[in-house]
């Protein structure tokens, strides 16, 4: 059975059931007898979504594969971090489990091991304490900051 | 009439709302064809305060990809900015593990932090920073070296555990008097996950009920009665999955020690019994629903097991003891108990030891075995292809057989071998059934060649003989293996022999 999808830019996708049900989102409405006619999803664009989509097709076709899953896993999200938060706010909306894990791991990973200073410049985040403010949480968690 | 005024209704707001979607559009000046998600919108319009594109995620996502974060580097999001501050608080997960935490535990008191200290910092500032109190699901401590559990036992307390749904407490080599449960805890309605090792003191009320534990492990913990199991494992009507570590010297405060497990629920037991036959410690397990047994210990001529139909896989590690005959009888009778099963894994002693009592009247068949393992330090001194054989005797439907190299499950029986005598039949799956054989871990000495060897002789329906070698195996030797290999008899015709990366038919 095939259901239909439409992205934030009205870009029409038609997909299978057994790969859209992989959004719990979209679930919900099948099994409401909501998805007779187009679904919209506003909060979501069609380049976004044709990712999206690819992720969950091959979920269900490497379904028993689980080298070769992990390996379609890895490629797939080596994506900038624009497309990177893009996924994550739609596997989020869509709540897509798998992919919204491994989105905020892959964050998680570009954190992991790195200066406050390093990290604020990769994530470009603004500080906003003064320094008397920052000196003072350096204190609280003195143990976390050390070399 | 009403239908069709909702329905007049509806289509004017969808109308209404698509006309300002248009000029809500229009007015930021952005085509249908190039629509761009928010994150990007805002990238694109503020780029003169080069705005953080994370920033824009909400808080449950920030949370989320901290969850991915091993603590320190979690907490150290803190000082990113004051949006960052509380978020690793959020995180509903502590993972606390010294190891982590501490570059050399064992030299501890020479580190500027030790756990204690950066653990309580932990905790303490996760109950302070942020308002409401952030609910905590999961709480895991680990404390290898120097452990006190006086600080844990404070820590739990000033926790919230209404929510805890999952608490993991290792606490090794402790000089100090261990620690008891809250009883708070005992009555927790969120708990489905508790495990528990060593430096805890096991004491629960009466009556009390865990209505929704289903994972429970406890390991060498000391208890304050000889019925403080049975009344915990009474207490847990919908346990599915239960992990015994019992060492007869954590219990020798107490006269008598009953290991009653009567769970009607239980579908996975590990129980590893290390306590000597000779010692007043029993245990008992009637547990009709049970699918997997892992056992390793020793056998006591009053432990009881019952009533295991439906255990499909068991694992079987029986330890060596005096008075071998007596021991292999109750080996016997053990295994006679799981002869539905369909995979079975043995300990090299263990089918040394059921060797000793291969005259046992009422040893089983296991009609359903479908893949035999012996696991072990196989074949130093005896000879390995009697053992196999009996077993394999009594599995006529066995398609895989699997031998693995392992040092840590206990050298070889002193007493020799009593089957060196007697002919050698074929077992009756060799003939119509076995098709995959694995052996891993293999040296190529002359033990482990004469095993090969019997079986591809005896195998007449065999498909796939594939050996890896072990890693102490000279790359230089391995042709000379090969060579071997490829000389034996081989009773299938389409026998494929794999060694390491050489296939060979």
């Amino acid at each position: 059975m095939a259901l239909e999808l439409k992205s934030s830019d009205n870009k029409i996708f038609e997909v299978e059931e057994l790969v859209a049900v992989q959004s719990e989102t979209i679930k919900s409405l099948v099994e409401d007898g909501c998805a007779d006619n187009v679904i919209p999803l506003p909060n979501v664009d069609s380049k976004t979504l044709e990712l999206v989509l690819d992720w969950c097709k091959n979920h269900v076709d490497m379904k028993l594969d689980e080298e070769k899953l992990k390996e379609y896993e890895d490629k797939f999200i080596e994506v900038d971090q624009a497309v990177l938060y893009d996924l994550l706010l739609a596997a989020n909306y869509l709540n897509i489990k798998d992919l919204l894990n491994r989105a905020c791991q892959k964050v998680a990973d570009m954190l992991k091991g790195k200066t406050p200073e390093q990290i604020r410049e990769t994530l470009n985040i603004v500080n906003d304490f003064s320094p008397e403010e920052e000196e003072e949480i350096r204190k609280e968690n003195l143990w976390a900051f050390e070399e | 009439m009403k239908r069709q005024r909702i329905e007049t209704d509806e289509r004017e707001s969808r109308e209404r709302q698509r006309i300002e979607r248009a000029e809500i559009a229009k007015r930021r000046n952005v085509s249908s064809e190039t629509c761009l998600s928010p994150v990007r919108q805002n990238a694109q319009t503020n780029t003169d305060d080069y705005k953080d594109i994370i920033s824009s995620l909400p808080d449950s996502l920030l949370t989320h990809i901290l969850f991915f974060l091993p603590i320190r580097d979690s907490v150290s999001t803190s000082i990113l900015s004051s949006r960052w501050r509380p978020l690793w608080t959020l995180v509903p997960v502590l993972d606390l593990n010294q190891a982590g935490l501490v570059e050399r535990c064992n030299e501890e008191k020479n580190e500027k932090f030790k756990f204690v200290d950066i653990a309580s910092r932990i905790v303490a500032l996760r109950n302070a920073i942020s308002n409401p109190i952030p609910p905590l699901h999961k709480l895991c401590i680990c404390w290898y070296y120097n452990c006190h559990p006086f600080y844990v036992d404070t820590w739990l307390r000033a926790t919230n555990i209404r929510d805890l749904r999952d608490l993991d407490l290792q606490l090794l080599t402790s000089p100090h008097q261990p620690m008891e449960l809250p009883r708070t805890l005992y009555f927790s309605t969120s708990l489905v996950v508790l495990k528990l090792g060593y430096a805890i003191h096991l004491n629960p009320p009466s009556a009390f009920v865990l209505p929704c534990l289903r994972i429970l492990l406890l390991n060498c913990v000391t208890f304050a009665n000889r019925d403080s199991l049975s009344t915990i494992l009474n207490a847990c009507p919908v346990l599915l999955d239960l992990s015994l570590c019992v060492v007869d010297r954590y219990l020798n405060i107490l006269n008598e020690f009953n290991v009653i497990v009567l769970v009607a629920t239980l579908k996975r037991l590990h129980l590893c019994w290390s306590v000597q036959p000779s010692s007043k410690y029993r245990f008992q397990i009637n547990t009709p629903a049970l699918e997997y047994l892992h056992f390793r210990g020793y056998l006591n001529a009053d432990d009881v097991l019952e009533n295991l139909p439906n255990v499909v896989e068991s694992v079987i590690q029986i330890k060596d003891c005096d008075r071998i005959n007596d021991h292999a009888k109750r080996a016997w009778d053990f295994v006679g108990k799981l002869c539905n099963v369909i995979s079975m894994e043995l300990s090299t002693v263990t089918a040394q030891i059921l060797c000793h009592g291969s005259n046992h009247e009422n040893s089983p068949t296991f009609r359903n075995l479908s893949s035999l393992k012996f696991c072990g330090d196989i074949w130093h001194e005896w000879y390995a292809w009697h053992a196999v054989r009996l077993l394999l005797c009594r599995a006529p439907e066995l398609q895989t057989l699997v031998f693995e190299r392992s040092i840590f499950l206990g050298s070889n029986l002193d007493n020799p071998n009593p089957c060196l005598e007697g002919p050698l039949d074929v077992p009756e799956c060799m003939s119509s059934h076995v098709t995959t054989c694995l052996y891993e871990g293999f040296k190529g000495v002359e033990n482990e060649m004469e095993l090969v060897r019997q079986i591809l002789k005896a195998a007449r329906v065999l498909k796939t003989m594939k050996i890896t070698s072990h890693i102490d195996l000279d790359p230089r030797n391995k042709p000379s293996v090969r060579k071997k290999l490829r000389k034996f008899q081989r009773s299938s015709r389409n026998c494929q022999i794999a060694f390491d990366k050489g296939h060979f038919t």
